[in-house]
């Protein structure tokens, strides 16, 4: 895949951007940035849906680290919530 | 989303920063695989010999001699050439302010421009360049019809198509042949040209065909070697 198709593909959300970042040969998300504006490939301002499902997902696992943590504080001997 | 017709390019300038790099790592053979006549404009080879103490400049300088006709063809621009030795003739005497500086990048805005009455129709290009000031500002505004890639571009992309083993492996033989002088800029574009609503064009076709074009070879020009 050309480097243009691997920069409208990513903004497209059909491949995600470390695909992208291999594709392409940058070290960074604001590489990837640049060598979009770059090469005029339009820039996505709305996350996708399954950029949306990931961060869903990222967010309640953090909670439930969280909530854990939280028990685990109540737990300690001495602790007065 | 929109579909957009491909139109294969016909023609590829090459600016001074590729040449340089590309001599540097010893891979200027690489310029072929764009299956596309090579077009270098005069000023740009009097930029790349200008010193010839900087790395890759007499590299280059044999190479333009014994590939002109076969691997590229030189386009002779009005007045540009004359101005470019002109201002360095300012600066070796002393001048500070560079006259120099800019000509190439305008001589090629030249011939894009003209390049169908030039070229005899031929008028789909692609300009390799490595500077992000002539690749984002100049070209983009003034020629947006013309299709401008990046040496990393051109690099990665041959890579992605199993042309080359390792983009990377040729960026780090540049500053290990250059003693650290050269780095190839980190300036990375592939931007089609623009050529109507609904249509742009396309270098990557050709990467793995045997097409090699309107010309049907690497070199060949309207005049059959320089074009004035």
């Amino acid at each position: 895949m050309g480097v243009y198709e691997t920069l409208e593909a990513w903004q497209q959300g059909e491949i995600t951007y470390r695909r992208a970042m291999r594709l392409v040969g940058v070290d960074t998300i604001d590489d990837l940035y640049a060598a979009a504006y770059s090469s005029g490939v339009p820039i996505r301002y709305e996350a996708s849906q399954s950029e949306i499902h990931l961060s869903d997902h990222a967010i309640s696992l953090i909670e439930r680290q969280l909530e854990k943590a939280v028990d685990v504080a109540v737990a300690v001997p001495g602790h007065s919530p | 989303m929109t579909t957009f017709t491909r139109v294969p390019i016909d023609l590829v300038v090459v600016d001074a920063g590729p040449l340089i790099t590309l001599s540097i790592a010893g891979e200027l053979r690489l310029l072929q695989k764009f299956r596309r006549p090579i077009r270098i404009l005069d000023v740009v080879k009097a930029e790349c010999t200008r010193f010839r103490d900087k790395p890759g400049a007499n590299e280059l300088a044999s190479w333009f001699s014994e590939a002109e006709g076969r691997d590229y063809s030189t386009i002779e621009t009005p007045g540009h050439l004359a101005r470019y030795l002109e201002a360095i003739a300012k600066e070796d005497a002393g001048d500070t302010n560079r006259p120099s500086q800019g000509i190439g990048d305008e001589a090629i805005t030249w011939y894009l421009v003209n390049v169908s009455k030039i070229e005899r129709g031929k008028d789909v290009v692609l300009v390799l360049l490595e500077d992000a000031a002539f690749g984002d500002g100049v070209l983009s505004t003034q020629t947006p019809e013309v299709a401008a890639v990046s040496t990393r571009a051109f690099l990665r992309t041959l890579q992605n198509f199993d042309l080359i083993e390792s983009a990377d492996a040729i960026i780090k033989r540049v500053e290990e042949n250059s003693g650290g002088m050269r780095a190839m800029a980190r300036y990375l574009a592939d931007r089609p040209g623009r050529l109507g609503p609904n249509a742009r064009t396309d270098w990557n076709a050709p990467l793995q065909s045997e097409d090699d074009g309107p010309d049907g070879g690497m070199s060949g020009g309207p005049s059959g070697g320089r074009s004035g």
